[in-house]
């Protein structure tokens, strides 16, 4: 066990901290003793083979699983007894790898619906509409249709979400969890089924919320993304993390290259 | 004839109002909940006890009426519901629950307002339609328009303000919506007693034109049920529809056929219409996919 307040070397405290994480399902080990930091205002990638516990590590982060032991913790908030519900509230969005729109809402409702709990100025209110919550509306309304502009969707603004393509249904959820003004967005597999040109539209948004001081987690395995847009990058293999550096010296270093590729080509053999 | 008919479309309007209870409680926090028919029962009841016995002025038993029904739905979910909805109950429990919890509402009425079938005073005294020659009780008339304003009103919350778009994005998908800050368990306890609001004010409604008593709870909450299956469970137009459906049905087989086979035919066009149409009359799209 690992004592609260080892922070590694290179991070910055108000980041997100993993110290000797472990999770097991039954005896299956899915991530074993990891640690790795997450600095806010930086484009972060953690990849891995299928398999490799990605998936186990933002379900740890967001409070969906609970670690049998090691320390979580963004900021001053301990995550390790938090809800998803008060991790997003303490600034943790994320995405899911498929898309869960709110089907039956138009794309700006999408938007509106994560905004109302800022402002909200209880039911009765609602009921009875008071100016003051008509202007409130409008506002939202406002800020909405500039998030959907932002992420090229503004002339689906009134389109029913069930009926977005998917590439368009990918950027409105990242514009979703953008409502939350987060600290640090988690990506899983953002540029899964995207075509090339909206892979790299999702680059140039992602370059852009990361300007504003926002840290980006993106969860991916496909390798030439993560390296495009990366500028820090984890990589995990089977349940452990084999390095976690600048994307340059990853890149470069030999020992990650064989034992990723070396992973892909057993899983290839062995048709996995 | 007409007389028949218009009856037929009034209580077919409360019918309209418990389905759009079900269909409500249904589509927000998935679940089925029986009590529909008792508050309907129960807001008929009250107002007569709050008229009657307590010396209210109408217009304030009316409103206390609908606003006790509305605290027993509030109650039901706190009590009832949510503690089963936060262990993620299978739905048939809940629903075996609300069945219990609705039999406890009628043993209670019946302990507070006796197994006398009770009545009270039209809205509008003296008031009389003459349509084609019959002569029609103008409370028929109150429970018409009183059903299509309820109903409008709710439709319009749901679609134009924050609180109906949070409960149609809690409709959509709970989990999605939690993410994004909204509390399911908020909008659920909100759906449950303005539902109950709905049933209980329906109750106020039919009490001058028809005599209520504890025993019509069940009925009313069947067919209930049918007209909302009927109209797509979930759409506030079906359930309208399915209602008046039901209704009219049940005036004519009760009057020209036996009254006795009344819910043999209403089940019966049940099972034809889902043969033809699966998904009821106008089939819903808020959810799918997930």
């Amino acid at each position: 066990m690992t004592s609260a307040g080892t922070v590694e070397p290179g991070s910055t405290p108000e980041g997100l901290v993993l110290t000797q994480v472990s999770k097991a399902f039954g005896g299956v080990t899915a991530v074993k003793d990891a640690s790795f930091s997450v600095m806010l205002g930086q484009i972060h990638g953690l990849i891995g083979p299928n398999g490799a516990g990605k998936s186990t590590v933002i379900g740890l982060v967001t409070g969906f699983l609970r670690p049998d032991s090691g320390d979580i913790r963004f900021g001053a908030h301990d995550l390790n007894r938090m809800t998803p519900e008060a991790i997003a509230q303490v600034g943790i969005a994320r995405t899911f790898q498929k898309a869960t729109p709110l089907v039956g809402l138009t794309a700006l409702e999408n938007i509106l619906v994560g905004m109302h709990t800022r402002y909200h100025g209880g039911v009765l209110a609602a009921l009875v509409r008071t100016s003051a919550l008509r202007r409130e509306e409008r506002g939202m309304a406002e800020r909405a249709q500039m998030i959907l502009e932002r992420f090229g969707l503004a002339d689906d603004a009134n389109t029913d979400a069930g009926d977005l393509p998917f590439g368009k249904l990918r950027f409105l959820e990242i514009a979703r969890s953008m409502v939350l003004e987060p600290q640090l967005l988690l990506l899983d597999e953002p540029a899964a089924g995207l075509n090339r040109v909206e892979a790299a539209r999702l680059s140039a948004l992602i370059q852009g919320i990361r300007s504003t001081g926002t840290g980006v987690l993106i969860v991916d395995h496909d390798v030439p993304f993560v390296f495009g847009v990366c500028e820090q990058v984890t990589v995990m293999n089977l349940g452990q993390i084999l390095a976690s550096d600048h994307a340059a010296k990853i890149y470069e270093n030999p020992a990650v290259r064989e034992a990723y590729l070396g992973t892909q080509r057993a899983q290839t053999e062995a048709g996995a | 004839m007409i007389t028949i008919l218009v009856i037929g479309i009034a209580v077919g309007c409360v019918f309209s109002l418990i389905a759009v209870g079900f269909s409500i409680e249904y589509r927000t926090i998935g679940v089925v909940n029986f009590a529909q028919g008792s508050y309907v029962v129960f807001g008929a009841l009250c107002c007569w006890w709050l008229l009657e016995k307590a010396g209210l002025p109408y217009p304030l038993a009316i409103a206390g009426s609908a606003l006790i029904t509305a605290g027993i739905g509030f109650l039901l979910w706190n009590v009832v519901v949510l503690p089963l909805w936060r262990r993620k109950c299978p739905p048939y429990v809940v629903l075996l629950c609300s069945i219990v919890f609705s039999g406890i509402m009628g043993d209670i009425s019946l302990f507070l307002f006796g197994s006398s079938p009770e009545t009270v005073p039209s809205w509008v005294p003296g008031l009389t339609l003459h349509i084609a020659g019959s002569d029609i009780d103008g409370q028929y008339a109150v429970v018409i328009v009183g059903t299509l304003i309820l109903i409008a009103a709710f439709g319009s919350m749901l679609r134009f303000t924050t609180f109906g778009r949070s409960m149609r994005a809690v409709a959509a998908s709970r989990e999605t919506s939690e993410l994004l800050g909204i509390s399911a368990e908020r909008i659920g306890a909100i759906a449950m007693t303005i539902t109950a609001f709905i049933g209980g004010l329906g109750g106020t409604m039919i009490a001058p034109a028809q005599y209520a008593s504890v025993d019509q709870g069940l009925t009313f909450g069947v067919f209930g049920i049918i007209a909302a299956v009927m109209g797509g469970f979930g759409s506030l137009n079906g359930a309208l529809l399915g209602g008046l459906v039901i209704g009219v049905t049940q005036a004519l087989v009760g009057r020209y056929v036996a009254a006795n086979l009344v819910t043999v035919f209403a089940f019966g066009m049940l099972l034809v219409l889902l043969t033809f149409r699966p998904y009821g009359l106008l089939s819903f799209k808020w959810e799918e996919g997930e």
